[in-house]
């Protein structure tokens, strides 16, 4: 599987709250 | 992304919701100076932080009602009072047993004081010290008597 890019990831989602005018949620996260 | 139904539903008709990695992601997380997970923040479109969840491991029926209080605070913060007073009206109603409700109540009060009604304030208050005795809240509001 490739790297993902949380940063095209977040900006993608900052985009379309932008857009949409609906809050954004972020979730951080770290598997044990 | 979350395996509660109820969960998911609630974010996805709610929020645009972005999952980042902790370590991966960390410019992401050194901006908004998240050091441990599960953080959850709530921002709006101008990147402002308006309510945070830490540690975001909370059992359902309280996740969902600390979701809503983020909701809440978001739209508190926008201005957007009568917007907030439902939202937390909506813990307060729905999730009467969760640890949510007292901070819920505080900022249903607030919102009624920035709308001008004291009274309405000073009851929600009355209701965190009368019912959530032992809340972080009671303690904030002890200054009311």
């Amino acid at each position: 599987m490739g790297q993902v890019n949380w940063k095209a990831t977040y900006d993608a989602a900052l985009a379309e709250a932008r857009s949409s005018g609906k809050p954004l949620f972020v979730d951080f996260f770290h598997p044990a | 992304m979350y395996p509660v139904e109820s969960v998911q539903a609630l974010l996805n008709g709610t929020f645009v919701l972005a999952k980042v990695h902790l370590e991966e992601g960390a410019a992401l997380a050194k901006r908004f100076n998240v050091t441990w997970t599960p953080a959850l923040l709530f921002l709006d479109g101008s990147e402002t932080v308006h309510h945070r969840i830490l540690p975001g491991s909370l059992p359902v029926d309280d996740f969902v009602p600390a979701i809503k209080v983020g909701l809440g605070k978001g739209q508190f913060d926008a201005q957007k009072y009568d917007a907030a007073i439902q939202t937390f009206q909506g813990v307060i109603d729905a999730h009467a047993r969760s640890l949510a409700v007292p901070e819920a109540l505080y900022w249903r009060g607030v919102c009624f004081y920035k709308k001008g009604d004291k009274a309405k304030l000073v009851e929600s208050w009355k209701s965190i010290s009368a019912n959530h005795p032992g809340s972080f809240w009671a303690k904030a509001i002890t200054f009311l008597g």
